[in-house]
């Protein structure tokens, strides 16, 4: 089978980039090996919220002239602060077409400012774009507005502990004049599946809350627990896709209040809700998912890959015009490591990284400069393709977290990099198909 | 040339990394609180089961092994075989008349060779209210499903007493067909759709001499030493047969298409690779040989069709074949229907203590196919088949069957 | 201001040795106060092989330590049921090993009256499959392996029970002495800094290795020679029975299952006594376990490695020789009044983890007869706390509601003592640690009932976080239900949630690629992405102790391994 595009990795990155191609009218198939990190993620997308050098940033896109200087082999130094925000942009529109709602901040001001979303522990993340059943909380001044807020969970959910939340908010100086309490909801729609021992995650619970009638009857429950006062109720992520939007919405409506959704522990909805709208609109497009699959084998001539070998297909072979190899850090398999390398999982392409093995990680768990093997990833040239024992693959790009010379956690950078690459590179594939 | 066993253990749950990934997609975790899901039956229980018997629990048998969990893993971990190895070794029986129903309906061998000759009685008699609500409350087949019903006569029975064996002989070119259980005892037409669909490519049809059910419903009923006669027998066979005449082995079930390849080596243990490269679903075979040019002439069929995405076509990637073949045919639309399991598990939702989980598990799929508004519905599975057919009331065939009616006179 | 205590005896160390004494006297009807600066079984008891010996092992080299350990062997096996499993061991040979040896060992062993069955390599693969197969001979003798933490915490148990008490996180300061004796102990909560006077008839020094620094409170010198001990835990039981080299004792030569996983030990560096609480596994050292261990199962090269860890092995100098020449590892009782002439006041030191009883009733003879109590030892034949499930496992049927492998689990780990918190209220059956089936239930249960302070407490006494996953899908779960269960508020929770995270990658960092990076990657996306848990100040275990003791404590207790 012949494709023009061939993307391998079905991540945001992966799906973003095989969005646009498609829609720009390409052939284009994505092949993935299994879900996406998007199922850990907390669903808002970061763009930059620390430079290099530590410090807190508040427009990212023009904090990227700033990070050129201190890191140029950045992938933001390489596609500059016009296109990052160009895709971003881009990839906030997409989400609004499926419904879902990227904002920054309430009252639409300065749309391209971070702010802040809340975590589990209570504690403030800076990051650009979260959905819009998230508050965004104003970055140099979260307490901003507020007087109450409730922290909300269920009877028996494990993955989100308000106790936790409560104290370390509370904390905070800002907060120190805003009342935070906890409530706990329990209802006998959850009886059944708070029995088993083994499953009242959230996607349990959101399987649960897709039934209409149980929305009106949680609208019941919380409208009795939480005071009048409060500004913003703060419930973990339990809502499950497009349905789930509504049904925030309709729970808002029944109960006038304003309603925060926190992503906690794993499965995190927030994040498959971002996935599910990539993936719909990149079927809707014509784009092929070929999930659960897995490349064994790749063909290369004279400098450019032709076609591949994968798990099922076996001796088929999967042919196109370009590739795009969008297959994630560490625990994707993107990158491995064995005892004494890192190397690149699928090609075996050329990698990084330090030595020795001692060099990869830092020795506290929460080192301020992060740990480095984080930064580790395919080199690449200035159009993001790599190189395969020196030689460069003329045909075949890389986006996302499979790349190297950014640390997404300690810049807050892991969503900006995969969408604004994976954008990119397709706007070379596509400028490159047109030529020829 | 005996096929050999399989001594190495997966032990692919060590690279199980506690994602969570595999509970958002497991059709039955939705819907059954008794079911502990994939991570706990699987990888958890795996570590805990390897210290002793005792950890195995029985409501791993809620497990559909509809594989959708191995699809979504980012970590390789096999978790269906996992669970289906670990009701192998240490699952049981059931010390009840519910052995008798699971016997009924995975030793489907034995009871087509007996209902076939007498299908029309037997078919009436399953159909009965007083006959259904006495295997329910006996025997435990759930009173709201209809038993599927027998085709009077064999697949096997038609191609020997039409001589099929030399009259295909005389084709230039030869693949072997896995009929399997419903082609032969339910539904022989199916299986004469195929012959048509190959001679009209010039390819003759030949069939074992002794073909035994692939044994998924024994292995999805915990009848794993049964499964494993058949498999070694099967094996055997193939062995002998592509020996004599090194041709493909088609299947037009997707299932066993997918037992013969994967289930036997990881969950039955039995050594296949010999013939494992031989061994292919038909639209996967065919898709190539159209796209290579050698493929027979098709009229126009202007029909918009709904697919739906059997839960082993999912995990073996032949999707792709079934929609890209069925793009081939002059004027069929192809609207894919989001890949979900229907619920029906092969003999899982005959089962009363299954019935609801799985009326649950299909529901958005029925509402879905209705809501794409298509004139039929094309399935490669034939429990999918019969699934969609009874929630849904629409026609619903197999890719050959289209194709055979896409053939130009 | 100083909280004062009297008892008969004060033990100082909480490892085997120490909470076997503390067992031995309540059973006698001495009272007694067991002070321990860290935690249960946080010094070497709960950093070892978790072996068993059947004593096969010393059969050929100290025939006196191996007729020890195949008696203590069969008397754990009869008290601590649940804090053992008689799963048997082989002695192999491989092809580089003399044969000659395993006739020799195999000789030793019926001397010593150890069981010893010589097998033909087909029979030693059936019985264990994953045994090397180039194998040329094996023997099959009664090893087992052991649990430390449930062991130590089954002795205090019932310690306490019999009106015993504990006072862990509490660091002796020094001796309270009047001319020629020892009058108790002064010490520190280091959780609350509460200076604590116990003043006792006797003081037993059980403090391991630490204990030269106890006895230099005394102004009295034992030599301690720390040996470091490096081990590797793997993800799951790659071995089902114990796995040795039939030959004279080497590094890494020891794979023993225990629980839910496999490990392999170990080796032995001498280190410096300051170093023993800031121990590091070394990548010489993790190279030497994979290699070596891959002999003895070859499965190995394949095998998740979880973990690595480093214990010291309390190695004593007997009579004042500083060389380290004369070192024993054999049991060293010092009775300081006749050797020193300093009354009250006694040192038990030396030994290994399963002859830990047999050195408690020879330190509760000495100080139960400076006391004058003559009741007898019934350590050997009263059964530990969980220990008391009757021959033939009548345990009660679990509910249909509970699933069997968390009622297996919680059983295995309890014993019979389980049932203090398998219920039927589907909040307590709720599943924190996913991996190792730890609820609700036994949480609550570790920390109201079985001394827990912080994280890494209740990790010893649940295996809560010993999965393969190392706590990144329960800490924070576990975290909350600290806040509902202790005295402790959010925000000192918070810390102890970091604490415990820090402490896992400990063991994480010297095994760091693979799995185990895949895995610390996926946990630091979601401790420090997720929930910023960077941001929350670092615990420090002596917080509390810095505002009120000025010098810098004795040995503070820093972050181990």
């Amino acid at each position: 089978m012949k494709f023009d595009t061939l993307i391998i990795g079905g991540g945001i990155a992966g799906l973003s980039c095989a969005l646009r191609c498609q829609q720009q009218g390409q052939k284009t198939a994505v092949l993935t090996k299994g879900q996406s990190a998007m199922h850990f993620s907390s669903g808002s997308i970061d763009v930059l919220a620390h430079l290099p050098s530590g410090e807190l940033v508040s427009n990212p896109f023009s904090a990227i002239t700033q990070l050129t200087q201190q890191k140029p082999q950045h992938p933001y130094a390489k596609i500059g602060a016009e296109k990052v925000k160009k895709s971003l942009h881009w990839f906030t529109e997409k989400m609004a077409q499926e419904g879902l709602n990227l904002i920054s901040h309430h009252d639409a001001s300065d749309e391209d400012l971070n702010h802040v979303r809340l975590t589990p522990m209570g504690l403030f993340k800076a990051t650009w774009a979260s959905q819009d059943t998230v508050y965004p909380f104003i970055q140099q001044n979260p307490a901003q507005g507020l007087s109450h807020i409730t922290l909300m969970t269920f009877e028996g959910f494990r993955d989100f502990q308000p106790e936790l939340a409560s104290a370390n908010l509370k904390a905070l100086p800002q907060f120190k004049k805003v009342e935070v309490d906890c409530v706990s909801i329990e209802m006998k729609e959850f009886d059944a599946f708070s029995r088993n021992p083994c499953e009242f995650r959230s996607i349990d619970i959101s399987n649960i809350l897709e039934n209409e009638e149980v929305i009106h009857s949680f609208a019941r429950y919380m409208s009795m627990l939480v005071k009048k006062s409060t500004d913003i109720v703060v419930l973990p992520a339990v809502f499950k896709g497009k349905k789930g939007t509504q049904h925030i919405n309709l729970l808002k409506k029944l109960t006038g209040l304003t309603i925060c959704e926190m992503p906690t522990t794993p499965p995190s909805l927030l994040g498959i809700r971002i996935e599910s709208a990539l993936k719909q609109l990149y079927k809707e497009a014509g784009g092929y998912m070929l999930e659960g699959d897995e490349v064994k084998k790749g063909e290369f001539k004279e400098g450019a890959l032709t076609g591949i070998y994968t798990k099922n297909y076996k001796d088929y072979p999967l042919l196109a015009d370009n590739f795009v190899l969008a297959t994630g850090s560490f625990f994707s398999h993107g990158l491995k490591a064995n005892k004494t390398d890192i190397y690149e999982g699928v090609f075996d392409l050329d990698v990084e990284y330090n030595t020795p093995r001692k060099q990869w990680r830092a020795d506290d768990f929460f080192p301020k400069q992060g740990h480095p093997f984080l930064a580790f990833g395919v080199k690449t040239d200035e159009n993001f393709r790599p190189y395969y024992k020196g030689t460069l693959i003329h045909n075949l790009y890389c986006a996302g977290a499979i790349l190297a010379h950014y640390h997404p956690v300690i810049e807050g950078s892991g969503n900006g990099v995969a969408i604004s690459t994976g954008y990119y590179v397709a706007g070379k594939i596509i400028n490159h198909s047109e030529r020829s | 040339m005996n096929p050999s066993i399989i001594k190495k253990k997966d032990t692919s749950f060590d690279q199980c990394l506690k994602c969570t990934i595999c509970t958002v997609y497991c059709p039955v975790a939705q819907v059954n609180p008794s079911y502990p899901g994939p991570k706990q039956c699987g990888p958890d229980g795996e570590r805990l089961r390897i210290k002793s018997p005792d950890f195995f629990d029985e409501t791993l048998k809620y497990c559909t092994n509809c594989k959708r969990c191995e699809v979504a893993c980012p970590s390789g971990v096999k978790i269906g075989d996992l669970i289906a190895v670990a009701r192998d070794n240490q699952g049981s029986l059931p010390k009840n008349p519910k052995l008798v129903r699971d016997f009924i309906l995975s030793h489907t061998d034995l009871m087509g060779s007996v209902a076939t000759p007498i299908a029309p009685i037997v078919n009436y008699m399953t159909d009965l209210k007083p006959v259904k609500y006495l295997m329910d409350k006996t025997i435990g087949v759930s009173g709201h499903k209809s038993l599927p019903k027998y085709s009077h006569g064999t697949f096997v029975g038609w191609f020997r007493k039409n001589k099929m064996k030399v009259k295909q002989a005389a084709f230039p070119r030869q693949v072997h067909y896995f009929h399997g259980c419903y082609v032969n005892y339910n539904n022989p037409e199916l299986g004469k759709d195929f012959v048509k669909v190959m001679n009209a490519m010039g390819i003759g049809v030949q069939i074992f001499d002794k073909e035994k059910c692939c044994g998924v419903p024994l292995i999805a009923s915990g009848f794993h030493e049964k499964a494993r006669k058949n498999a070694l027998t099967n094996i055997d066979n193939f062995e002998k047969a592509t020996q004599k005449l090194d041709v493909p082995i088609l299947s037009t079930s997707a299932t066993c298409a997918m037992t013969l390849q994967q289930e036997y080596p990881h969950v039955l243990k039995v050594d296949n690779s010999k013939v494992v490269d031989k061994i292919e679903y038909i639209t996967s075979w065919l898709l190539k040989a159209f796209m290579s040019g050698d493929m027979p002439k098709l009229k126009t069929m202007n029909l918009k069709v709904a697919y739906q995405t059997s839960c082993h076509m999912e995990v073996t990637g032949n999707r792709l074949f079934t929609i890209e073949l069925m793009k081939m045919i002059p004027g069929v639309k192809v609207v894919e229907i989001d890949s979900q399991c229907c619920g029906s598990a092969g003999t899982y939702c005959f089962k009363n203590e299954n019935y609801e989980a799985s009326e649950k598990i299909g529901a958005q799929l029925f509402t879905n196919i209705l809501d794409a508004d298509v004139d039929i519905v094309v399935t490669d599975c034939e429990t999918c088949k019969w699934q969609v057919e009874e929630h849904t009331q629409m026609e619903t065939m197999h890719p050959i069957t289209l194709l055979a009616r896409a053939l130009a006179e | 201001m100083v909280k004062q205590y009297e008892t008969d005896v004060a033990i100082i160390g909480g490892g085997a040795t120490g909470t076997g004494i503390m067992r031995d006297c309540a059973l006698r009807g001495i009272k007694c106060i067991l002070v321990e600066r860290d935690d249960l079984a946080s010094g070497t008891t709960g950093r070892n092989h978790g072996m068993l010996h059947s004593g096969a092992r010393y059969a050929v080299t100290d025939p006196e330590s191996a007729k020890e350990c195949i008696q203590e062997n069969k008397t754990l096996k009869k008290i601590a049921r649940h804090c053992v499993e008689a799963t048997s061991g082989l002695f192999v040979s491989l092809p580089e090993d003399d044969l000659d040896y395993q006739k020799n060992f195999i000789q030793a062993c019926g001397q010593a009256g150890i069981e010893a069955e010589q097998l033909t390599p087909q029979e030693a693969l059936r019985l264990e499959p994953n045994c090397n197969p180039n194998l040329i001979g094996a023997v099959r003798v009664p090893d087992g392996t052991i649990d430390p933490f449930r062991l130590t915490s089954a002795n205090v148990l019932d310690a306490k029970e019999h009106g015993a008490t504990l006072l862990n996180h509490t660091l002796v300061t020094g001796l309270i002495r009047e001319q020629d004796s020892v009058k108790g102990i002064h010490c520190l909560n280091v959780l609350n800094g509460q200076a604590i006077d116990i003043y006792a008839k006797q003081v037993v020094n059980a403090g391991g290795v630490w204990g030269q620094h106890i006895c230099e409170y005394a102004d009295l010198s034992i030599k301690m020679f720390p040996a470091k001990g490096a081990l590797l835990i793997l993800d799951y039981r790659i071995n089902n029975l114990l796995l040795n080299r039939c030959r004279k004792p080497a590094d890494a030569d020891i794979l023993v299952p225990g629980d839910t996983i496999s490990l392999i030990g170990t080796t032995s560096t001498k280190v410096p006594l300051e170093t023993v609480d800031d121990l590091h596994v070394t990548d010489e050292e993790v190279d030497l376990l994979l290699r070596e261990g891959t002999k003895l199962a070859p499965i190995m090269a394949n095998t998740r490695v979880l973990r690595a860890y480093a214990g010291v092995r309390p190695l004593v100098s007997v009579d004042g020789d500083t060389s380290g020449r004369n070192i024993s590892r054999g049991i060293v009782l010092i009775d300081h009044e006749e050797k020193d002439g300093l009354k009250g006041f006694v040192t038990i030191t030396g030994g290994k983890l399963m002859t830990y009883r047999m050195m408690a009733e020879w330190a509760t003879d000495l100080v139960a007869k400076k006391i004058g109590n003559s009741a007898p030892c019934t350590t050997h034949t009263q059964l530990l706390p969980g220990s008391e499930l009757s021959l033939g496992k009548k345990v009660p049927k679990h509910t249909a509601s509970l699933a069997k492998p968390v009622y297996e689990s919680a059983i295995y780990r309890h014993g019979n003592r389980a049932l203090n918190f398998l219920k039927e209220d589907k909040q307590s059956q709720a599943i924190v640690c996913e991996c190792e089936m730890v609820t609700r239930g036994e949480i609550e249960y570790a920390i109201k009932d079985l001394n827990v302070s912080n994280m890494i407490d209740l990790r010893r006494r649940t295996r809560m976080g010993m999965g393969p996953c190392q706590g990144e899908l329960c800490s924070y779960r576990a975290a909350g239900l600290f806040t509902e269960y202790s005295q402790r508020d959010g925000l000192q929770v918070s810390k102890l949630l970091r604490h415990f995270l820090e402490e896992r990658w400990k063991g994480l960092k010297p095994i760091f690629w693979g799995d185990a990076l895949s895995e610390g990657e996926f946990t630091y996306w979601i401790y420090e992405d997720l929930m910023g848990v960077g941001d929350i100040p670092p615990y420090d275990p002596n917080d509390a102790i810095k505002i009120t003791v000025k010098q810098p404590a004795a040995q503070g207790v820093k972050n181990e391994i």
